[in-house]
């Protein structure tokens, strides 16, 4: 299992204006969940938004920009590569 | 082993969000039929679709999902539905997204595994060209070496060439991949109800064999199968920068606002509740007087008998009790078409899971829950657009405990009769009394669903984990598909049970044991000459309300209800306003023999002086407000429970709300009449 190191984060500390790679996903219904829905270990996505008092997050996935929502607890399970580059759309 | 078939039986597959009922109402118009699936609560819609000159082919829309290793009971009807070794289908539609093309052909192999005829459509792709995603059509065909439609259903771009395609086209059903059908019964035989339990017992002992679980075995198809549709893309798609502002995240920036996005909801929620408590009122009036005069109409032209009364009092005066619902079901379900289809619904599943999943609800249970305050009839019928089956269930049993329009009536006359004038805090107490009441109400359907959330328990394994689709403008069409088709299916299957319902009370007030209603007739007349200033209709109304057999059922009762500070007349009342929980007030305008004129205040008058054998009043706080909490709680209409029935397909449900919310009436109201007398 990868270790949560200086390089790599968990989601939910993803500020909104950067794009990162999803490193692992450490549960695997979710992980299984998340790739039917079209989005794999490896990807780049972005956070956009969150709903308050750690409600769901809303995250686009490269390269389809598609919108998906998860909840606050599940994203904990992401991890996530360092920023990678200031995301275009904001 | 191929074997070639004529054209039986169509089934749409798709992800959630494609334009699949888009396309399914383009081939089969209004000829089209909802139902459920069996044992579930998850809808079937079925049509029938003519290709050219052949005869009619039927059509099914099954539900969207992404995989078919289900997550939930629900999604499990569609694998069984395709795996059912008697079914008809032979030949699937599988709709394509075009910005989600690895996903969707995830499911497309997965069709193909099972040995299925299936012909891929690409839909969206207007909307993956503006995301900059490039389809070549012809490379993708070419590798998936099958022919590939693109249609547009919202614009019935490639409908007719589908139909022409599909008019002699022979289905060819091939054997299902072995391996696939294994991976598919380890992966979730816990969630299909028509494997026995034999089979399910060989499963398991496999799966705890192999040393895997389900999640494995499904993780290692999944991840196989996405390898081999991106072999398949290859170079049939390309991503290109697109330099224009995705409109979609432009409205998300206002619609899923931390603050905004709150205040804008509840602005829909508040147009929503106008609409159908306000706006409805206009034809539900017209459609009550329209009822009222072809009743009077009959009677003056039928020779009085007790089939004219049957036929004015019990079976129209029934039916208009059903159709008086269709304006608040139809202004429901347009507004929540409109929510689906513009993809705003996705948006507040987002904003509402937090808050709603402290009480074990969903996100989606906001919107039955406050249009159950105009009426729990709609509201519960709206409740099916949540996806996990707990939550539905949960949100169908508590939603008859918001306080319904049918209510204020009857809190009106109650408070008008026992809370006294005076105001608090510059708040009358009236008012103050009615906000508690709907306060109470909401209090109860939110601990009840907190306790349920604990006691139910789901075999489903769904995560939180919703799309956002893109933003589009609905289509209209599809919206009065859906208002027709709810209006309808209310009308069929819960108005039966109205209807039915409504017969046996009228009978049950109207007739009685023959020797009481003589007597009740010869009372009459003594009452009469003793003083005839009394108006003789209105004072054989009543007298033969208590001859009959709700009258006897009323003094039946009167034991039971009698801690609670009523008496029998009261019980009538209470029984009568199962119809629809108004008819109480009109119940007791026939029983204290009140006219028409100044209806109200001669009522209130009338209960004010009601007294029991032993001189007290029966009216008095006590009793009042343990008939108002009596009301909060009690499951009072038969309508919700018909609806009840209908939706859950059972009478199960129904009956274990009906006695939990009657017990519960009941014991707060034991409790409130002994704390205030």
């Amino acid at each position: 299992m990868q270790q949560i190191t200086k390089e790599t984060v968990v989601l939910v500390k993803a500020t909104t204006d950067c794009n990162y790679r999803i490193i692992e996903i450490r549960n695997r219904l979710l992980a299984l969940k998340l790739m039917e829905m079209g989005c794999l270990e490896g990807m780049i996505i972005q956070k956009i938004s969150a709903a308050p008092f750690n409600g769901p997050l809303i995250i686009r996935v490269y390269p389809n920009e598609n919108l998906l929502a998860i909840r606050y607890e599940d994203s904990a399970d992401i991890l996530i590569s360092e920023a990678l580059s200031k995301s275009s759309d904001n | 082993m191929e074997k070639e078939l004529s054209l039986k039986k169509i089934a749409l597959l798709g992800n959630p969000n494609v334009g699949k009922s888009s396309l399914f109402n383009s081939l089969t118009g209004l000829n089209q039929q909802v139902g459920n699936f069996p044992g579930v609560t998850v809808e079937k819609k079925t049509g029938l679709c003519r290709f050219l000159n052949q005869e009619q082919t039927e059509i099914i829309d099954l539900p969207g999902l992404y995989s078919l290793f289900v997550k939930s009971a629900d999604e499990a009807v569609v694998l069984e539905t395709l795996i059912d070794p008697n079914t008809q289908i032979n030949l699937l539609l599988v709709v394509l997204d075009a910005c989600n093309l690895e996903r969707s052909l995830m499911l497309y192999t997965q069709a193909l595994d099972l040995g299925y005829d299936a012909i891929p459509l690409l839909t969206m792709n207007d909307l993956a060209k503006k995301r900059g995603i490039k389809v070549d059509l012809q490379e993708l065909s070419k590798n998936l070496k099958q022919a590939i439609f693109e249609i547009n259903p919202r614009k019935h771009k490639g409908i007719k060439e589908l139909k022409a395609f599909l008019a002699d086209y022979n289905p060819v059903k091939k054997e299902a991949d072995s391996d696939f059908k294994n991976r598919l019964m380890l992966g979730q035989f816990d969630l299909m109800k028509s494997l026995s339990s034999e089979s399910k017992k060989i499963s398991r002992e496999e799966l705890e064999k192999s040393g895997k679980d389900s999640t494995d075995v499904q993780l290692e198809d999944t991840l196989q199968r996405m390898n081999t549709v991106h072999e398949l893309l290859g170079t049939a798609i390309n991503f290109e920068k697109v330099s224009k502002k995705n409109s979609t995240a432009s409205i998300d920036k206002v619609i899923t606002h931390p603050i905004f996005g709150y205040l804008i909801y509840l602005g829909v929620l508040m147009l929503i509740f106008q609409f159908i408590f306000s706006v409805a009122e206009y034809p539900m009036n017209w459609i009550d007087s329209s009822f009222a005069s072809i009743n009077a109409w009959l009677k003056s032209v039928l020779p009085q008998s007790a089939i004219t009364d049957l036929l004015t009092e019990g079976i129209i005066a029934g039916i208009g009790g059903i159709i008086i619902f269709i304006p608040q079901i139809a202004i429901l379900f347009a507004f929540i078409a409109v929510l689906e289809e513009s993809g705003y619904m996705s948006r507040v599943v987002y904003l509402m899971d937090k808050p709603m999943r402290m009480f074990g609800l969903n996100g989606k249970s906001v919107v039955p829950l406050i249009s159950g305050a105009a009426c729990a009839v709609p509201a519960i019928m709206s409740a099916r657009g949540i996806d996990s089956y707990k939550e539905r269930l949960i949100t169908i049993f508590v939603t008859p405990f918001i306080s319904c329009s049918a209510r204020l009536p009857v809190y009106i006359i109650i408070i008008a009769l026992v809370i006294p004038e005076g105001t608090f805090l510059g708040f009358s107490y009236k008012g103050l009394s009615l906000m508690g009441l709907y306060l109470l109400g909401i209090f109860a359907a939110l601990l009840t669903a907190t306790a349920m959330s604990f006691i139910l328990k789901t075999k489903d394994k769904s995560l939180f984990l919703i799309d956002l689709p893109s933003y589009r403008m609905p289509r209209w069409k599809n919206i009065g598909i859906t208002v027709y088709q709810k209006s309808g299916s209310f009308v069929l299957e819960a108005g039966k049970i109205i209807l039915a319902i409504s017969v046996i009370l009228w009978a049950l007030a109207s007739y009685g044991p023959t020797t009481a209603m003589k007597l009740a007739e010869q009372k009459t007349e003594e009452m009469m000459l003793e003083n005839p200033a009394l108006n003789k209709e209105e004072v054989l109304s009543a007298q033969k309300l208590e001859a009959s057999f709700i009258g006897h059922f009323g003094h039946f009762i009167e034991p039971a209800i009698r801690p609670l500070g009523y008496d029998w007349k009261v019980g009538i009342a209470l029984i009568t306003s199962f119809a629809a929980r108004e008819v109480f007030v009109g119940t007791l305008g026939t029983i204290y023999s009140v006219g028409e004129q100044d209806f109200d205040q001669k009522l209130v008058d009338k209960m004010r002086n009601e007294t029991f054998s032993n001189g007290n009043k029966v009216f008095n706080l006590a009793s009042g407000f343990s008939l108002l909490v009596f009301y909060v709680f009690a499951m009072q209409c038969m309508s919700t429970v018909a609806i009840v029935y209908r939706e859950t397909g059972g009478w199960k449900w129904p009956i274990i709300q009906l006695i939990y919310m009657s017990g519960l009436a009941w014991a707060a109201a034991f409790v409130t009449y002994n704390l205030l007398s």
